[in-house]
Parts: structure tokens; sequence; C-alpha cells
């Protein structure tokens, strides 16, 4: 068939510019982790004793769980609000989901000084008070639920109908621990840098924080199946079944309308948020110039656009406001734990990113990438088996 | 529609779950231990020397440093703890003149680092000594990232067993009956070591023995909940390097809010998510039993309208058929009549 | 059992709360099957 041939084709001209800029990439990525795991964090970071957080959680934590929350608002629209329609979506935003999960654990591997001792906190001992207690405790149980939400896929590719169909049952109930569970540490990642007001510049600290955070995954997950689903059409378009391609303008759509509102709740609170803490006069500071492009220009500005698209039923605008938004959420999180973070210090003081660091954030990425293509163009994610058409 | 609602919903019952921001421990009481001890620096009195350095060093077992302890130097820029020092003694240019201010972990009452801390590794000893175990660290540098006095350091050229440092007050050592190492080698007793209510009460004497010379206040009685390493100053604090913005709520307080929305989600959000399941469940099949019946109806209707069309074509067709036989009859006679017309002027023609 | 810090009072009881947050999900689940599973004429 059509799938087997293409695949066969993809053997052959396995020398793509995307393979081989990917192969770059991992090969550097295993230079640098050699060197980091033989020399020491100081061997390849620019972190020091007042900057002991850099990209390796600005960027593969923070980014990488906000970005993953694809998985828990598309099964939860599909599954608990009864969106039928966006069924053929839930697949791809799992699986993005549990391999982001998946990635964000393996990036803590290079940040923590001694990687394996992660299980200590939820094993050993527990250190209840801490917000990272919670949100290690929730990544871990979440990181399972994923895992079992994407084995159906599996299943069906390996052919273990029993099994498969059990998992199918649990459906509703995975997808509520899910929510639970990604509810709390998203906004737990917020909270974490609730005990710092002295170091988080005021524009960005706030006793609301864990409710930003929240929200802002939110559109950060819908955001990121629309750019997502819009990145793999055409590489994958062969893999694609007639439901998935048939509702993928409804479901650009919808998110796109859903996203726009919530995007809009997002910058209400945002504002609040700046009123309750009378954070006005920063405003008009260097800071407050970046506070304002930041919430101006990625969530204003991308709430209108989605607004608009909808309205027109102009996909690509969508797609557009989509793109921004994701990039708005990066933003956002570098802001937090880097640009405002250590606000207080000299300027020579302040951190940048090294090489290294960069190299294992991309290296994390590619790794994502080429994991999803794997198992894209194996299992049952675009497209339904043949076996379980039409079941949900 | 319905999803949207629901997802502005949901935004919603998390901002109430986010409220109770000071729920913390209602209205309960923690006092230090009766046991914590305390230490006052008095920059008034503290000549710079770097001898507390040079005994934290030495009873610590701290690596060697680059340059000597007699290099008074290294004062030019200003210096942090780091992973080889638990103490700095680093000179300010004040209004005063220059003055030499010790920096070394404060050891608070409401530890950030503890509070912060997902394996516990720190505890707040009775005696009031801030320790650190390292046996089950795990390296993430939260303590490092909520200390507000940006004490902790950490190990970074180790790969196999990094570590947090921090100056322990010299526990050890108090659990030995011994001062601690600087305490006990100032040669200026710009240090004083005690009870903390009782170095609380030295600290206030001194300001009300010499009003002039002491800024009226006692830093580190209530920053961040208080600490056991307080601070007389004659220059004004913010000049010699410490923060006065840093507030009296204590690290605890700060999460506790955020803390507590977490078991109401877990409380809630089931049967929050439940609900709308079950409601948008009963919703589709009530609209599919709608969809169900409407079509039921049109198809009687349709099948009703139908036989009504056929009864009445048959009517028709029956007054047709009547007529028609109307018609032919009429036809009929009216021939057979002008037939007989016919034959009677005929037979008048004949006759 | 006598506290000393809030902080020590804080880890005991969120200790206990994150217990009982177990026992919530497990008891939500279970409640949930009772509630649904009964009569099955009108749900």
């Amino acid at each position: 068939m059509s799938t087997v041939e293409h695949a066969s084709a993809q053997r052959k001209s396995l020398f793509t510019p995307f393979n081989i800029v990917a192969a770059i990439i991992l090969a550097a990525g295993l230079v640098v982790t050699v060197m980091r795991f033989t020399g020491g964090l100081g061997a390849v970071t620019n972190l020091d004793q007042n900057n002991p957080w850099g990209i390796w959680i600005g960027f593969d934590l923070l980014c990488g769980v906000a970005l993953a929350a694809g998985g828990y608002t598309t099964s939860s629209a599909c599954y608990i609000f009864g969106l039928k329609k966006y069924h053929a979506g839930v697949r791809p935003a799992i699986l993005t989901a549990f391999l982001g999960y998946a990635l964000v654990v393996f990036a803590l591997g290079y940040d923590v000084g001694r990687p394996w001792r992660l299980p200590y906190p939820i094993f050993v001992q527990q250190g209840t008070t801490s917000l990272l207690f919670e949100v290690g405790l929730c990544v871990m149980i979440y990181l399972t639920v994923l895992f079992i939400e994407f084995t159906p896929a599996a299943f069906e590719w390996l052919g273990f109908k029993k099994i498969r169909n059990i998992v199918v049952k649990m459906t509703l109930a995975l997808t509520i621990f899910g929510v639970v569970l990604s509810t709390l540490h998203q906004s737990s990642l917020g909270a974490l840098y609730t005990i710092v007001p002295s170091k988080l510049h005021p524009l960005w600290y706030s006793p609301y924080l864990p409710l930003f955070f929240f929200v802002s995954s939110i559109c950060a997950g819908l955001s990121m199946v629309i750019f997502e689903g819009t990145l793999s059409h055409k590489p994958m378009h062969h893999l694609m079944d007639k439901e998935y391609l048939d509702n993928h303008d409804g479901l650009i759509l919808g998110f796109g309308k859903g996203c726009s509102l919530i995007l809009f709740g997002y910058f209400a609170i945002k504002v609040i948020g700046l009123a309750y803490d009378n954070n006005w006069h920063y405003l008009a500071t260097g800071y407050g110039a970046w506070f304002l492009v930041e919430i101006l220009g990625f969530v204003a500005l991308p709430s209108f656009l989605y607004a608009i698209g909808a309205r027109d039923r102009n996909i690509p605008l969508i797609k557009w406001a989509a793109g921004l938004t994701v990039f708005g959420i990066i933003v956002n999180r570098f802001n937090i734990s880097m640009v405002a973070f250590n606000w207080q210090l000299p300027s020579q003081l302040r951190y940048f990113p090294s090489w290294g660091e960069i190299t294992i954030s991309l290296f994390v990425v590619t790794i994502g990438v080429l994991a999803f293509r794997f198992i894209s163009t194996r299992m049952p994610i675009f497209y339904e088996h043949p076996d379980y058409k039409g079941e949900h | 529609m319905l999803r949207r609602t629901f997802l502005g919903l949901l935004g919603g019952a998390g901002a109430l779950a986010a409220l109770p921001a000071t729920a913390g421990a209602a209205g309960k009481h923690f006092g230090p231990h009766p046991d914590t001890m305390a230490v006052l620096f008095d920059a008034t009195r503290c000549i710079g020397c770097r001898q507390c350095e040079k005994a934290c060093n030495e009873v610590n077992n701290l690596p060697a440093p680059e340059k000597p302890f007699d290099d008074m130097t290294v004062m030019d820029t200003e210096r942090r703890t780091d992973d080889k020092t638990y103490t700095v003694v680093n000179k300010y240019a004040t209004e005063k003149g220059g003055v030499f201010r010790k920096m070394q972990c404060n050891h608070c009452l409401e530890p950030a680092c503890a509070s912060a801390c997902f394996v516990r590794a720190f505890k707040k000893e009775p005696n009031g000594a801030v320790t650190y175990d390292a046996s089950v660290c795990v390296g993430c540098r939260y303590c490092m990232v909520a200390c507000p006095f940006s004490i902790p350091a950490y190990t970074y050229n180790d790969p196999i067993t990094p570590r947090v440092v921090k100056c322990t007050m010299c526990s050890p050592r108090l659990a030995e009956g011994k001062l601690p190492g600087c305490v006990e080698r100032c040669p200026k007793e710009a240090l004083t070591f005690g009870p903390r209510e009782e170095i609380i009460k030295i600290a206030r004497a001194r300001i009300d023995a010499y009003p002039d010379r002491y800024q009226h206040h006692i830093y580190g009685e209530h920053e961040m909940g208080g600490t056991c390493w307080m601070y007389l100053s004659g220059a004004p604090f913010s000049e010699i390097g410490m923060r006065e913005d840093l507030g009296t709520t204590s690290a605890p307080e700060l999460t506790s809010g955020a803390l507590a929305a977490v078991p109401m989600v877990v409380g809630l959000w089931p049967v929050l998510l439940g609900g709308i399941y079950a409601v948008s469940k009963r919703n589709q099949k009530v609209a599919n039993a709608e969809k169900v019946m409407a079509v039921k109806n049109a198809l009687t209707k349709a099948s009703s309208e139908a036989e009504k069309k056929l009864s009445e074509e048959l009517k028709k067709a029956d007054v047709a058929n009547k007529r028609l036989i109307e018609v032919e009859v009429k036809k009929a006679v009216e021939e057979a009549l002008s037939a007989k017309d016919e034959d009677a002027a005929s037979s008048e023609e004949e006759s | 059992m006598e506290f000393f810090t809030l902080q020590d009072y804080y880890t005991h009881t969120k200790g206990i709360v994150y217990l009982i947050m177990g026992g919530i999900l497990v008891a939500a689940t279970l409640y949930w099957q009772f509630l649904m599973g009964g009569n099955r004429k009108d749900d």
C-alpha cells in the first residue's frame, strides 16, 4: 500500500536537509552530554551562585510543560465536554504531550546535580511544603497517565485487542485525572516563584502567579495543537485519514475561537494582577515597556487575530495567531525565569545561556521531533486503525 | 460554544481556589524554639581583619582560598559566599565612611531553603542552626532560588557528588559547647553569641545607649519572619549591601496560599469535570432522542399526507369517472334523440 | 505533637493532606461508578 511505498521512499532519501541538521544536533548534543556528566554542571553551563536556574529550567521545564498542555486540553474537549468532532485531534495531542513530558524529565536529568536521585522526593523523604514537590509528584503521575492514554495506539499497532479495549474503557477516568494533575502542576510551576518576591520583578511577581500559569497553559495547549497540526500536515499528509482531514479545519476554527476567549481572560487577569499590587508606576520603566510588549503583543494581539480569523473563517490567520501565542508563552516563561529574575543584580552578574546549554535544549527538542515522526509513521496516530473504525 | 463556556468556568474556579492567600496556620503562632541561639554582628565594631573568614575556613576544613586571608585587596570588589566559603566580609563606602559587613547564612527562623526543598534536606535545629543533609540532596538548587539573602552556593564543578554549601552556624561545635568559629576568633567583639532573646536585648541596649551611633533598627529581628543572625549598623543598611525591602513575611507564609489551593483542586475538579461530562452526555442523549423523534414525526406526517393525497386523488378520479359516464350517457341519449329526429324528418320528406 | 516552626507544622499537615488527596482520587473513581451504576432505566 501507499504507506509502505512511502516508507521505502523515505529509507532511500535518508539524507534530507532535515535529517542532516538533526544528525548534527544529535552529535553535538552527545558531546555536550559527555562533558556535562564528566565535568559537572560548571563545565557546560553559565550557571553561577547567583543564577542557579538557566534555560534548562526556563525553556526545557517551564516551556516544555506549558507547550505539552495540548494533551489535557484536547482530550478534555473531546471526552469531557463532549465535542466528539475533535476526536481525530486527540491522538496527535496525547502523543505530543507524552513525548513532551518524557523529554522534560529527560532534560531534568541534565539540570539537577544528581539525576539518579530524582525519585528521592517521592520515595525517600517528602518535602511537602515545597511547590517543587507538588510539581515533581504531579509530573511523575501525569507522565504515567499520558503513557496509559497513549498505549491504545501502540496496542492497535501490535494487535493486542483485549488490553487495548480495557485501556479504552478507562478513558474518562484518565482524562479527568489528566486535567486534575495538569491544573496542579501547571499552576505550581508558577507558584514556584511565589517564594521570591524579592528577586522577581514586581511586574511579573504576583500572588496570582499559579493562576497565570494555569490559564496561559490552556492557551499554549490549544495553540500548540493548531501550530503542530500545521507543521505535521505536509510531511504526514499521506498518513492522515478522511476523518482527520475532514475535521481539521473545524478543529482549527473551534480551537482558535476558544483560545481567543481564554487569551482575553488571561489578559484580563494580568491587568488585575497589575492593579492588585499597584504596579502601574513600573510601566514607565524599561521593564514596563517589555511587560507591555508581552501582554499587548503576545496576549492581546493573538487573541484579536484569533477572533478575526474565527469570524472570517480565515484558517491561515488562525495559524499565524497560534504561532504568535506559542512564541508569547515562551517569552512569558523566559521573562519569569530569567529576564525578570534577579533583576536587582547589576548587569555583569546576570545570566546568559552558554552554547552548551543551548545545544542540550536543541538536542532535547530534536529527540522529541524524531520520536514523534518515528511513532506517528508507524502507529495509528493520524488515522483510525481499520479494526476500530468509528468506535468512539 | 459549550467547551468555551466551560473552559472559562475552569479559569473562574481556579481563581476561587487561589483566593485563600493567607489560609496558613489560622491564628496559630509558632515561636522559635526556646533553645534558639543567635549572633549579633555590630558593623560599628568590625575592622575588616578577615580573622572570622580564616577561622571559618579552618574549623570547617574548607579548601584554601586563592589569596591568603591577610590579603586585604580582595575587599576591593564585593564578594559573596560560594562553594568554598561560608562567610565573607565586604567593605562598603557609606555616608559614615568605609564600613565592613560580614555575610553568611542568617539562619532564618522560618528558612526559605527548608520551605523550598522537596527532599527536606534542610532542617531548623532546636539550637537555631539551619543544617543541610547532602545525603538526600537531588541538586535542584531551588533553595538557592528561594533564599532571599542569596546565601547557599553549589559545587557546580563536581560531576558525581555536587552539593549545596552554606554556613552551619557551627552546629557541631555548638553541640560540644563551643562557640561558632568566627565568633570565637573575632578580636573586636563585633560578634556576640547568645540566646536569641538575650541577643535582641543586648542589641536594643546598645541602640539606647548610643542612639547617635546606630541605626534604630535591628536587622534580622523581623526580616523574612526573623533570623538568628542579626545586625547593627551606623550606616543605613541599604548602604552596606543589605536589602531593606524584604518585608517580614516568612517564606512558608508566601507559598501557603498556593499550597492551600492544591487539595481544593483535587477535591473539586473531579466533581466539576464529572458533572460537566454527565451534563454534556445527557444533552447529547436528549439531542439524539429529539433527532429520532423528529425523524419519526416527519415520517408519520409524510405518510399521513400521502394517504390523504391518495384518497383525494381517488375521490377526484371518482368524480371524473362519474362525470365521464354522465357525459357518455348524455352523448348517447343525444345521439339517440337526434337519430329519431332525423328519422322523422326523412320520413316526412319521404311522405 | 509540638511544633516550633511554621515550616515543621506545614510539613506535617501537608503530608497528611497529600495522603488524603490520594484517597480522594481513588474514592472519587469508586463513588462515580457507584453513582452511575444503578438502575439503568433512566440515567
